[in-house]
């Protein structure tokens, strides 16, 4: 459970840090330089250039996710999601997933991510997430819980599920997250979806609708649509807010507290 | 499974289902006096306001007390501004093998946690016990700090042992807690390199700020990472594999053998201030002096003599940490008492000429009995050829020439009493000697309120 705490919990000191120095903490010095600082640990070391007016800044360059699923899962859901569009799962003989070394290491190798028993073996599981898809012809987060993890249909469509290294692929990654799917049918069609990018990925952005799909899509959880419609009209005109109050009103949920 | 993780929750909750042992309860109620008295008085220091004022910030449906005042604070932020306030004046115990710090700081989160979850008295000493017990057996274990690491390292880890005590968490949650409190918390030595900052008294209160949060959040249910000493990347990586020291003297646990401080100086120079105390003592007229050699070991001669800042001292922190300038005033004054350590004495010219006569020598037979033995001899030489020497082999306060309850009694007295008068630092005084009587330790906090 701490994987998806550490990082505020870091955040959570980060905010304790400003506020004493606020009151005029002061901090050890040389924490990066110093005998017994940062670089004594890393080794040498040096931050590349910060972004300067006219450069490209690294808010700009981080990536999406476009499902809610792992990230090497994204391009393989996407070509999934539209070869099942397709194809009936009775049709599919076989479908081979070609990965770089990193996705078939992490999420494609090992025996249970065919048939995983837990949510979180199931979202890290690349075989069961594309035959679910197949199966659904849909992809939604739904998959990884209740009965979809004892549904025979989909263990049935995960067995024809091969995941593969390709070399050329591993030496792309990670400057390119590049994903093929092959699905070979009964009747000896063969059909093929290749990508480089996955949708979010910055050389292949989403568009701000996307987002705000995205944005609907997980607000709708909670909240009720009209309230996720203001939060998504606050939101569009941040640039103008002097506090960051009125969208926290907004998004106050009574069912979560 | 993390075999030292067990074996440390196997030790706690062991400990926590016996009847302590009357002269161990003696032991920390000694600690107990001692501490809080340091933290009452180190509200007047200029980082003891600032602690007092950031904590009074804070609020939360688990709160505590900060000490010496009225004042509720979440419980994370009292336990902060409390351990904060006991380092202030650099008085308080202290422990050294392989590597060392000053084991009292669990105090505060074991007191504040008592407090807000309204643990007994008897509960509350039981669980001061054990944290000694971890903080002090990780450091006959294994040198930390010269291998880049500082003490809230184990002193978040016996705090949040001590709090899981107090808060009833079971094998699970100790085990979930231990791992929360250890992992992301990995403090750097470089808190205690190069010129001081005042996070040098504020570090291991933020260690036992996040011990507390720890051990709420194992509390409420939160798993942690596996493994997190024996894992492939836990501490045993860091710092190679260990065996954590526990139970090492069943008779006298970590509790009855950490050092006592006399004086709000480096623990080092406790020694040196003894001898130069003594000499004062013998009627000396310093006007006489012409050479004054502090002979010690070598680790007191790097932390107090090692640079010519120590000669010329121009803020409380350097000051406390000289051995040029604790001799100096010691002949001078025969006293070492806090206001020694004032802004106006540190430009005093009779200090100043005092200091200029000091040599300080790096003892390679001190060094070598070191840190069994923790000696200074002051050979002073008069004019005419006199020659006057002092030797400390254990400062008062050592485990090998303990306090008494009467001296300790006086050490506290006189620094509660500036903060809660005669009368009231009396009843401080016996509730803290009958802490194990009582239901709830909120009552003893109150009383030092002010």
């Amino acid at each position: 459970m701490w994987k998806g705490c550490a990082a505020p919990n870091g955040a959570r000191n980060g905010v304790f840090a400003a506020l004493l120095a606020e009151k005029g903490m002061t901090g050890p010095e040389n924490s990066i330089d110093g005998s017994h600082g940062l670089r004594e640990l890393l080794g040498k070391f040096d931050l590349g250039p910060l972004a300067n007016k006219g450069d490209v800044f690294a808010v700009e360059n981080s990536n999406l996710k476009f499902f809610l699923s792992e990230y090497h899962s994204q391009s393989p859901i996407a070509h999934a999601v539209e070869l099942s569009q397709e194809v009936s799962p009775e049709e599919i003989r076989n479908i081979t997933v070609h990965t770089y070394w990193f996705a078939w290491s992490e999420i494609g190798s090992e025996p249970e991510k065919w048939h995983p028993t837990t949510r979180e073996s199931a979202d890290h599981s690349l075989p069961f997430i594309v035959a679910a898809v197949f199966r659904e012809r849909a992809f939604s987060d739904l998959i990884f819980g209740g009965d979809r993890l004892n549904d025979p249909e989909i263990y049935k469509l995960a067995d024809k599920v091969a995941v593969v290294e390709d070399p050329s692929f591993t030496a792309m990654f990670s400057k390119k997250i590049p994903c093929r799917l092959v699905v070979e049918l009964n009747d000896g069609r063969t059909l093929v979806r290749e990508s480089e990018f996955p949708r979010g990925h910055i050389c292949n952005p989403m568009t701000v609708e996307e987002i705000e799909s995205k944005f609907k899509g997980l607000a709708n959880r909670v909240i009720s649509s009209d309230k996720t419609s203001k939060a998504l009209d606050l939101l569009r005109r941040m640039e103008g807010w002097s506090s960051v109050d009125a969208l926290f009103q907004v998004l106050e949920s009574p069912t979560l507290s | 499974m993390d075999l030292t993780v067990n074996a440390l929750i196997d030790y706690a909750r062991e400990k926590a289902e016996v009847t302590q042992n009357q002269g161990i309860r003696r032991e920390c109620k000694r600690r107990l006096l001692d501490t809080l008295a340091c933290a009452v008085a180190g509200r007047a220091t200029p980082i003891g306001v600032m602690a007092v004022v950031t904590a009074s910030k804070y609020s939360g449906q688990h709160s505590a007390t900060v000490w010496g005042t009225t004042n509720k604070s979440s419980l994370e932020m009292a336990t902060f501004a409390n351990g904060t306030l006991l380092r202030c004046l650099d008085l308080s115990d202290m422990y050294r093998n392989n590597c060392g710090g000053h084991p009292s700081d669990v105090i505060a989160p074991i007191l504040s946690v008592a407090e807000s979850f309204q643990s007994t008295g008897k509960r509350t000493l039981t669980a001061i016990e054990i944290a000694y017990e971890i903080y002090c057996g990780f450091c006959d274990s294994i040198d930390a700090n010269t291998n880049g690491w500082d003490q809230p390292l184990y002193g978040a880890v016996a705090a949040v042992v001590g709090a899981s005590v107090l808060l009833d968490l079971d094998a699970e949650q100790m085990r979930n807690a231990i791992s929360l409190a250890l992992v992301p918390n990995m403090p750097l030595y470089q808190t205690r390199t190069g010129e001081l900052s005042a996070w040098k008294g504020c570090a291991a209160a933020n260690g036992s700020r996040n011990a507390v949060f720890a051990a709420l959040l194992a509390r409420d249910g939160y798993t942690a990472p596996d493994l997190p000493i024996e894992g492939s990347m836990g501490l045993w990586k860091i710092l190679g594999q260990f065996k954590w020291s526990l139970n090492a003297d069943l008779e006298r646990p970590a509790v009855c053998r950490t050092h006592f401080k006399s004086f709000p100086i480096c623990y080092h120079g406790q020694a040196a201030a003894w001898a130069a105390i003594d000499i004062y003592e013998n009627l000396i007229n310093v006007d006489e002096i012409e050479v004054i050699e502090i002979h010690t070991y070598s680790t007191a001669v790097k932390l107090m003599g090692a640079d010519a800042s120590r000669w010329a001292p121009n803020t409380r922190e350097t000051a406390d940490h000289s051995l040029p300038y604790v001799v100096a005033v010691g002949l001078l004054f025969g006293s070492l008492n806090k206001q020694y350590f004032e802004g106006h004495l540190l430009s005093d010219s009779r200090i100043q000429s005092l200091m200029s006569k000091v040599k300080v020598i790096d003892d390679p037979i001190m060094t070598h009995g070191y840190p069994k033995i923790v000696p200074c001899k002051l050979n002073i030489r008069m004019l005419g050829g006199r020659v006057r020497e002092a030797v400390i082999q254990y400062p008062k306060g050592h485990e090998k020439n303990p306090i008494s309850d009467g001296d300790l009694e006086e050490k506290a007295s006189s620094l509660f009493e500036e903060f809660l008068g005669k009368k009231r630092t009396k009843t401080v005084l016996e509730a803290i000697w009958e802490i194990d009587q009582a239901e709830t330790v909120g009552p003893l906090i109150q009383l030092m309120s002010n």
